[in-house]
């Protein structure tokens, strides 16, 4: 009886570290990439509304360098139909900066910012999210 | 290629799962059991088809389950009431002969079903029946009145022997472990296949042994040999 019950508890033990470890590190990875990619569209954003586009572009390199790192521990867990409308929206957002469009460039980054949020508020625990 | 391989992942994930919530899972389910076993299905689905869902979206709501499946089971380990409240509580739906009704009407078990259970069991007539008690798992157990029941060995009075079966071989291949238990030596067994018209254990489709010592050999057919 008490090898089973230690069998037991020792299961429901080993569920529960690996579910939580697993969807905290999760958690705590996406917020960390979230908050450095909204600095450097924040970045990018300034240097569009003072006309810097050399440095527009070099922040956006960053930008896109950063997300291709990022975006292959996301597909461990994110619906893979938004890691492609993000990817979609980096390709245009770079596209307008290129050619100096600067008010679809800032369209396209709060587009970005709001996929960003999206990703982040969806799995946070809270009565709308669990409804 | 990439569903093929999530398809497997996902149905070695399930196998693993159903193993750790026991043999019960797969026979006679109690209703939390059944829930979660129709969850599972649905869960497991998910990934399989689509290949944009990632498949840890699939496995940690199955952990989940298994979770709470294994934490039920602890609670229902230790606590009487809790078995009761979760699991049910067994009905009497026959007693003394006499049909139920009350259960009838609490279980919606209405008389069509009750007879198809019977006669499952083997019952053709209601009368037969002194006591039927409906499980949790909805099995129906039936006691007969002693005139229904079957004549035993006892009631006439005859032993019969209690002994047991053992697989020596199966399939040509020998059991080892079966082989020491029962004290037959390797020569006796090659004799006895001999007898029986083969030459190796390679040729025994299967071989047993009773507690008097007594072989029970068929032999493969010659094609396969």
């Amino acid at each position: 009886m008490g090898r089973h019950l230690f069998k037991y508890i020792l299961q429901i033990a080993a569920i529960l570290y690996f579910v939580i470890t697993v969807t905290l590190s999760f958690d705590y990875v996406v917020r960390r990439d979230i908050a450095k990619m909204t600095s450097i569209s924040d970045d990018i954003e300034q240097c569009i509304l003072e006309e810097e586009y050399e440095t527009a572009i070099n922040h956006f390199n960053e930008l896109n360098k950063k997300w291709l790192s990022i975006k292959e521990k996301w597909r461990w867990m994110i619906n893979h139909s938004i890691i492609y409308e993000i990817d979609l929206t980096i390709s245009n957002l770079g596209h307008y900066i290129n050619n100096s469009l600067n008010e679809e460039a800032i369209v396209e980054k709060h587009k970005l910012l709001k996929y960003f949020h999206n990703v982040r508020d969806l799995d946070t625990i809270r009565l709308h999210n669990i409804f | 290629m990439v569903s093929f391989i999530r398809t497997l992942i996902m149905y070695t994930f399930v196998i693993a799962t159903i193993r750790v919530m026991g043999k019960r899972q797969i026979g006679e389910l109690q209703p939390y059991e059944l829930v979660i076993a129709l969850m599972i299905s649905d869960l497991a689905a998910l990934p399989m088809q689509d290949t944009a869902i990632p498949l840890l979206s699939g496995i940690i709501p199955i952990l989940s389950l298994l979770l709470a499946q294994l934490t039920i089971s602890f609670v229902l380990l230790k606590s009487q009431k809790a078995r009761n409240i979760i699991c049910g509580k067994k009905k009497t739906i026959i007693q003394n002969g006499r049909i139920v009704e009350n259960t009838l009407m609490s279980e919606m078990y209405n008389i069509d079903d009750l007879l198809e259970a019977l006669r499952i069991k083997g019952y053709f007539d209601i009368a037969d029946v002194n006591l039927a008690i409906l499980e949790n798992n909805g099995e129906l157990s039936v006691l007969p009145f002693s005139k229904a029941e079957p004549v035993k060995r006892e009631d006439m009075c005859i032993t019969a022997n209690e002994g047991n079966i053992t697989d020596l071989i199966i399939d040509g291949t020998l059991i080892e472990e079966n082989l020491d238990m029962s004290n037959v030596k390797p020569k006796d067994l090659l004799r006895e296949i001999k007898n029986a018209g083969g030459n190796s254990i390679k040729d025994v489709l299967y071989c047993s042994i009773n507690t008097k010592g007594e072989f029970w050999i068929q032999l493969r057919s010659r094609r396969r040999r």
